[in-house]
């Protein structure tokens, strides 16, 4: 068996023949050579013009050509602006309008009119009305007390009225003096209606016992 | 005639002069096209077109300036833009590989009959011609011209991994085609 020795292509001595390798000189070659050449002319490289030559001729030049353009211009432009106003320096300011107010009546507000019966018909919750078989001279004095009460309850009612009153107060500043009439014509039957209901009881209680010993009662009038 | 006054003829379009300056760079610079490319005919029209490329440039040559060096520096940056503007040869490179085609070859257990540094320049040239383009970039830019790495990423617009990836597939390449060669196949 053959003993086997490593190598490797000696690069350096490949470089010294390929350095050394020359193509003998085919005449031929020349012709097609000649032949392409002629059909590209050769020209002159084209040299850059030194710079204090592109400053002499071009910079300077552009350059004066600008600034005139924009002194001409500027110029023009100053001529051209419109002529100052002859306006005054004062500016006169527009007073602001001032409407009279009118005075527009509010709407009127009803004071509201309460009658006694239709409170006493839905009493209060917290009111205790207490029946009590009494003696007759006795059921008076009840009534009169119940009157009382009542009237404690009016008086309730009275307040809210009372509330209502400031709108009719103002009113009669402002010289409306038919609410207050008839605030007094209110009050005025009220009193009218209480006698009334007064003078009914007592009636009724003389009706009820005419015989009775203790006929000079005194009806309370309120 | 100096290499000056040669340019300056050439510049003025003299056809002399022009046939001259071919002359005396034909047959080095055509064996740097024929490393680039498949084969020689594509070496041919490829050192035809990077001549031109030559001639439109001679304006800018400077008196100081090397002539060879300056118009091999012309001819590489030419071949590789013709080889980049291939782009179906350069990009997209064939998957199939030798071995499925050829019997296998160790690459670094060889008898001594078959020395790979024994070749003719002629079967390099051949092994180096049936890697794929873009291999064939690497390799005779990094290994045959010596440029380092960055500046051969640089010069194939590509990153460095990949380029020092791909030189050392091209290599591996190289030396499979080169072992096929001393096979003779």
């Amino acid at each position: 068996m053959a003993d086997n020795k490593t190598y490797r292509i000696d690069e350096s001595a490949l470089r010294k023949k390929f350095a050394d390798y020359r193509v003998s000189f085919n005449p031929a070659c020349l012709q097609l050579l000649e032949s392409e050449i002629s059909q590209v002319k050769t020209h002159a490289h084209l040299e850059m013009p030194k710079t204090k030559n592109l400053v002499k001729f071009i910079a300077i030049p552009l350059v004066l050509l600008a600034l005139g353009c924009l002194a001409f211009f500027s110029y023009n432009y100053i001529n051209n602006l419109p002529s100052a106003s002859t306006t005054k320096d004062t500016v006169n300011i527009a007073r602001p309008i001032i409407q009279p107010k009118i005075e527009t009546p509010k709407p009127e507000v009803k004071p509201k009119v309460v009658v006694a019966d239709t409170i006493t018909k839905y009493p209060k919750k917290d009111t205790v009305i207490t029946e009590v078989e009494v003696p007759k001279i006795k059921n008076i004095k009840t009534l009169s007390t119940q009157k009382n009460s009542s009237f404690k309850k009016d008086t309730l009612v009275s307040r809210t009225i009372i509330k209502t009153q400031p709108d009719s107060v103002k009113k009669r500043n402002k010289t409306d003096t038919t609410s207050l009439s008839k605030n007094r014509d209110t009050s005025s039957k009220k009193k009218k209606k209480k006698r009334k209901n007064s003078l009914d009881a007592t009636e009724d209680i003389r009706q009820s016992a005419p015989n009775s010993a203790d006929d000079d009662v005194v009806v309370p009038n309120n | 005639m100096s290499k000056n006054e040669l340019v300056q003829a050439c510049i003025k379009n003299d056809k002399t002069a022009r046939h001259q300056l071919i002359e005396q760079h034909y047959g080095y610079l055509m064996g740097m096209c024929r490393r680039y490319t498949k084969n020689n005919q594509q070496a041919e029209t490829f050192f035809n077109l990077a001549f031109i490329e030559v001639f439109k440039h001679l304006p800018e040559y400077h008196d100081n300036a090397n002539l060879d060096e300056w118009i091999k520096k012309i001819f590489l940056h030419s071949l590789i833009f013709q080889l980049k503007s291939n782009r179906t040869e350069y990009y997209i490179t064939t998957t199939t590989r030798v071995e499925d085609k050829k019997p296998h070859t160790d690459l670094f257990h060889q008898s001594d009959d078959h020395d790979p540094n024994n070749l003719l320049i002629e079967d390099y040239l051949n092994a180096l011609q049936k890697l794929p383009a873009s291999f064939r970039a690497v390799y005779n830019l990094h290994i045959i011209e010596e440029f380092s790495l960055k500046e051969t990423s640089e010069m194939l617009e590509i990153s460095e991994e990949s380029a020092k990836n791909s030189i050392e597939r091209a290599r591996n390449e190289f030396l499979k085609n080169v072992n096929l060669k001393m096979q003779g196949y």
